[in-house]
């Protein structure tokens, strides 16, 4: 079944590691996205009438930061969404929220309105790394979104964590873990972090003011997450996510396994199977500016900017790189079956040199990364690319 | 025609001091070349040889002058390669001339380049027309560089012509000169013919053609013709003139200079400096100064990538058409697979190969250390040629190693003499013998090991002396020398192709070198790399590069799939210039980088 993500392109500041598309912005234009969103999806339908009948299990509110939207305008849009695509009872629907933008009612609010699941953008326990990213939130605030996420009754809580931050030593993140693990939450993510540039924090390093530290010591905090989460019980499923049993994000899942995602708003990226058309999937892309965005939408047209009909040979490699990713890693017989075209000699070739240099592990038809080359995978995966 | 209108020259300059500019200038005057089908620099057809500014094959115009004596002459422009490595070349090319012009960038000075050529001219007795260009340029120094030429030089500066190749000021003048004071060649048309082998190359339409200047006798269609150094003979279909293009002519006579087709197939047949005669009625003695030209140096090309040996093979077939000089044997490494054994007559003939083969026939190569080629004396008293130090024979057949000397001699002004004395010991030189030619300028003779030589030694000469030294050099024999094979040892494994062979003592320090810097320059993996020096069992060095630790994108969801795929792609880029050898990956650089000189 294929999922359906919502871009909300707004937060209340910036902080200084991020790149994704979000800005600070008026109440105005924050009133009119909700419309926008459904004017887009109108026009989705017209033009992909085949995948707009395709029931949706899951629904992503992603960002940005969706609840700087008021929680009445993010129900509001999940109800225009059922309005018009089916999605499948028991569907998994998810709001990113950052500590500081929501308040016990606000959740209450989404939990009845249909939400199931809560993403919190927790990154650190400590003040002052919290200061080094930029966020805007102290060490309180997320204690307190986390305990109200729990008493409003979401069916699952996730997670955010950052690790290999500028000043931030193996105590300090071990610090983080064990107070992620104390407040018991469904799913946890741990990503590297990882200056882009054109970020602020990006200029302080090239500046010098701040200083990434050591890859080895990086490595370490992430043996040590993997290790202390493992321990509280939660399982590895992505090089960067750890879940309960069934807690893992569905939504995110369909990612790595090439499902389809209908992707709304700005800089949103979708995957479409439109029938006849692309048999091994088309990439949709909306360009991260809200003025294209706007222009698009009311001169009839989907606001697309890239749209890249993939190959069988691009397919799979996707399939793969991004498959790989999953602990549980690929069934190459699965994927021919669902692509309906043969693994590419190439391909084949590379994957069984991998095998035999034992950098990919090949058990009962799957083939996986060996856990101890996760945080090197780009030296295995580069070779399918 | 008649050997008083002719005037044979070469142009003697420096880099950037203007000789094509001033070739182009002299054949635009002259009516040679309209101004409309002038290409800058005509001379230097080659993409390479433009951009390094230097000449590597000879090349001959003929220009037509009425000079102010309202007689008609023929010109025979003669241009000579420009660097140590062909020193050979330039000698053959100067002894088809009767005259050279120096040019001298009077902003600039004399460079010690043109000294190596200026005195092989003097030593065959060509008269030196002086010429100061540039002097249209607002930092032109004439009084400071007249001095100079006198001093560093020893050229008398009475008569020296001035110009500005660029705006054509003072060509006449030096055309003129060039009537007046170049005297015309001698010879009898009537004799054995003798012709002189400037150079050749292959023509994939008609086959060899040989650029030859006549010294005695007529060649003509239909002759049959032998190069006295082989004694093969062949049957002319063709000769003629470049002027510049080719064009055909009846004969050619004493003096003239020009091109002869003869349905020869390989460059091999036509050696530069050898004699072409008739068949039937040769001459008794071939021309001076022909010499069997060898290889110097030696190199292993690989195909960066094993499935382009047949590409490469067919590359290389194509260059040996042209240049006999390079040699090509094919060669198996253990590390990296199929490849040649190359061998040239020195460093820059080596890059230039390479870079032709990589530029004009898009082959990605490996090339490891050059070596010079050594002998290796057997127990047993036979003697094997080691061109590769993976073919030097194991220790216990081993009796010695010889090793190629060189004599080389060396211009100098006098101020520089401590610092080039002292290089040349440090290289393990003989002196020979030290001349003074004047109160200032010196004449150094050396023994040299020519593996001493060979790498970096040309660009220390220059430092020491600022530029002004200029060194020519010749093989003196093979003489034992306490030498040893070097080798790299990756996660244990011998790397054949990262052997080298060097002097005993320098072999503790050289092997610690060699290790650290491969150290830098192999990228963390994802399995620990140990590197070793060893000669025989004896490791005498060892650096690790620790396994990668972290290469991973963290974060990855629908937004970013093309854009992650593509960052992957770029780092999969990065490493197609890397060799893999056994489960480690090599950059190209390491196996080139093991012969640098630490700074």
């Amino acid at each position: 079944m294929r999922g359906i993500y919502i871009h909300v392109p707004f937060c209340v500041r910036k902080c200084s590691y991020c790149d994704f598309y979000s800005v600070e912005t008026s109440s105005h234009t924050k009133n009119e996205f909700p419309d926008l969103l459904a004017r887009e999806m109108d026009l989705f339908r017209d033009r992909f009438p085949e995948d707009a009948r395709a029931a949706a299990d899951t629904v992503y509110f992603g960002g940005g930061t969706p609840t700087v939207l008021a929680p009445e305008a993010l129900c509001g849009l999940l109800a225009t969404i059922r309005d018009r695509f089916p999605v499948a009872p028991g569907a998994e629907v998810t709001a990113e929220t950052n500590p500081g933008t929501v308040s016990t009612e606000d959740l209450r609010t989404l939990r009845k309105g249909g939400f199931t699941r809560i993403s919190v953008g927790v990154q650190s326990f400590s003040p002052t790394i919290l200061r080094t990213l930029g966020r805007i939130h102290g060490v309180e605030d997320a204690r307190k979104t986390i305990r109200d996420a729990r008493s409003t009754g979401f069916d699952s809580l996730g997670i955010d964590l950052i690790f290999g931050i500028p000043g931030q030593t193996c105590t300090d993140w071990e610090e983080d873990l064990e107070r992620t693990v104390a407040s018991l939450p469904d799913h946890v993510s741990a990503y590297a972090l990882a200056p882009e540039t054109g970020t602020p924090l990006h200029a302080s390093l090239s500046r010098g003011e701040l200083k990434m530290p050591p890859d080895d010591e990086v490595a370490e905090m992430y043996k040590t997450a993997r290790r202390t989460l493992a321990n509280a019980g939660y399982r590895q499923y992505e090089i960067s996510n750890f879940a309960r049993p069934g807690h893992e994000s569905r939504h995110n899942v369909k990612y790595w396994k090439r499902d389809g995602v209908t992707g709304f708003g700005p800089s949103a990226h979708g995957l479409l199977f439109p029938p006849g058309r692309a048999p091994h999937g088309l990439r949709t892309a909306t360009p991260p500016s809200l003025a294209e965005y706007r222009k698009g939408i009311r001169e009839g047209r989907l606001p697309w900017a890239d749209t890249l009909v993939c190959g069988p040979e691009e397919a799979w490699k996707e399939a793969l790189i991004f498959g790989l990713r999953m602990t549980e890693g690929v069934d190459l017989t699965e994927i021919e079956t669902i692509s309906g075209s043969p693994l590419p000699d190439p391909l084949r070739e590379a994957v069984n040199e991998l095998v035999d240099g034992g950098k990919l592990l090949r058990e009962e038809g799957r083939l996986r990364l060996p856990g101890e080359l996760l945080f090197v995978s780009n030296e295995v995966l580069q070779r399918l690319a | 025609m008649r050997t008083e209108h002719i005037r044979n020259f070469s142009i003697i300059a420096h880099i950037d001091h203007g000789k094509s500019t001033l070739a182009d200038r002299l054949m635009e005057v002259t009516g040679t070349l309209t101004s409309r089908e002038r290409v800058d620099q005509f001379l230097d057809k080659m993409d390479i040889e433009r951009e390094r500014g230097i000449t590597i094959k000879a090349q001959t115009v003929r220009m037509n002058y009425r000079a102010k004596d309202g007689r008609d002459y023929v010109f025979n422009l003669i241009d000579t390669p420009g660097h140590v490595d062909f020193s050979y070349e330039v000698s053959r090319s100067i002894s088809a001339c009767e005259g050279a012009i120096l040019v001298v960038d009077v902003s600039q000075g004399v460079e010690a380049q043109t000294l190596a050529n200026v005195y092989m001219a003097l030593d065959q007795d060509l008269e030196i027309i002086t010429v100061l260009n540039k002097i249209d340029l607002p930092n032109a120094e004439p009084e400071r560089v007249r001095q100079e030429i006198e001093d560093v030089i020893g050229l008398d500066t009475m008569d020296i012509v001035s110009v500005s190749a660029k705006l054509g000021t003072g060509v006449e003048d030096l055309l003129e000169a060039v009537v007046q004071r170049i005297p015309p060649p001698s010879g009898d048309e009537n004799a054995p013919a003798k012709g002189l082998i400037i150079d050749s190359w292959f023509d994939n339409y008609q086959g060899v053609i040989v650029l030859a200047r006549m010294f005695e006798g007529r060649i003509s269609p239909g002759q049959k013709i032998a190069f006295m150094s082989t004694g093969r003979t062949f049957e002319i279909q063709e000769v003629g003139v470049f002027s510049p293009h080719p064009k055909k002519v009846d004969s050619l006579g004493p003096g003239e200079v020009g091109f002869v087709i003869a349905n020869i197939k390989n460059v091999m047949e036509t050696k530069v400096g050898d004699t072409i005669t008739d068949a039937k009625s040769p001459a008794a003695i071939p021309l001076p100064g022909f010499k069997v030209i060898r290889p110097m140096v030696f190199a292993g090309f690989y195909p960066v990538v094993s499935d382009h040996y047949a590409q490469l093979r067919s590359a290389i077939e194509k260059l040996r058409l042209n240049d006999s000089s390079f040699t090509a044997e094919p060669e198996t490494s253990v590390a990296l697979w199929f490849g040649f054994r190359c061998g040239f007559l020195g460093l820059l003939h080596l890059e230039i190969i390479q870079e032709r083969l990589e530029r004009e026939y898009g082959v990605e190569l490996i090339t490891t250390a050059p070596t010079v080629g050594y002998r290796a004396i057997l127990r047993d008293g036979s003697m094997v040629e080691v061109d590769s130090p993976a073919r030097l024979p194991e220790p216990i057949e081993l009796d010695k190693i010889e090793e190629p000397v060189i004599l080389a001699t060396i211009h100098l002004p006098s101020e520089h003499l401590g610092g080039v004395i002292k290089l040349c010991e440090e290289r393990r030189g003989i002196q020979r013998q030290m001349k003074f030619l004047s109160s200032n300028r010196v004449i150094l003779e050396y023994e040299l090991p020519l593996n001493e030589i060979v790498l970096d030694f040309y660009d220390k000469l220059k430092t020491a002396s600022r530029g002004y030294a200029s060194m020519d050099y010749e093989l003196l024999e093979f003489r034992p020398a306490n030498l040893v094979k070097l080798d790299i040892l990756i996660n244990g494994e011998k790397v054949d192709a990262l052997s080298l062979i060097i002097h005993r003592d320098h072999s503790y320090y050289k092997g610690r070198d060699v290790a650290e810097r491969l150290r830098k320059l192999i990228p963390r993996q994802l399995f620990e790399v140990v590197i070793q020096a060893a000669i025989g069992s004896k490791v005498i060095a060892r650096e690790t590069v620790r396994a990668i630790t972290k290469n991973v994108i963290a974060k990855c969801y629908g937004g970013d799939i093309t854009r992650k795929r593509k960052l992957l792609e770029r780092q999969k880029e990065g490493k197609k210039r890397m060799k893999q050898v056994g489960t480690i990956e090599i950059p190209q650089e390491a196996f080139l980088s093991i012969l640098k000189v630490k700074e």
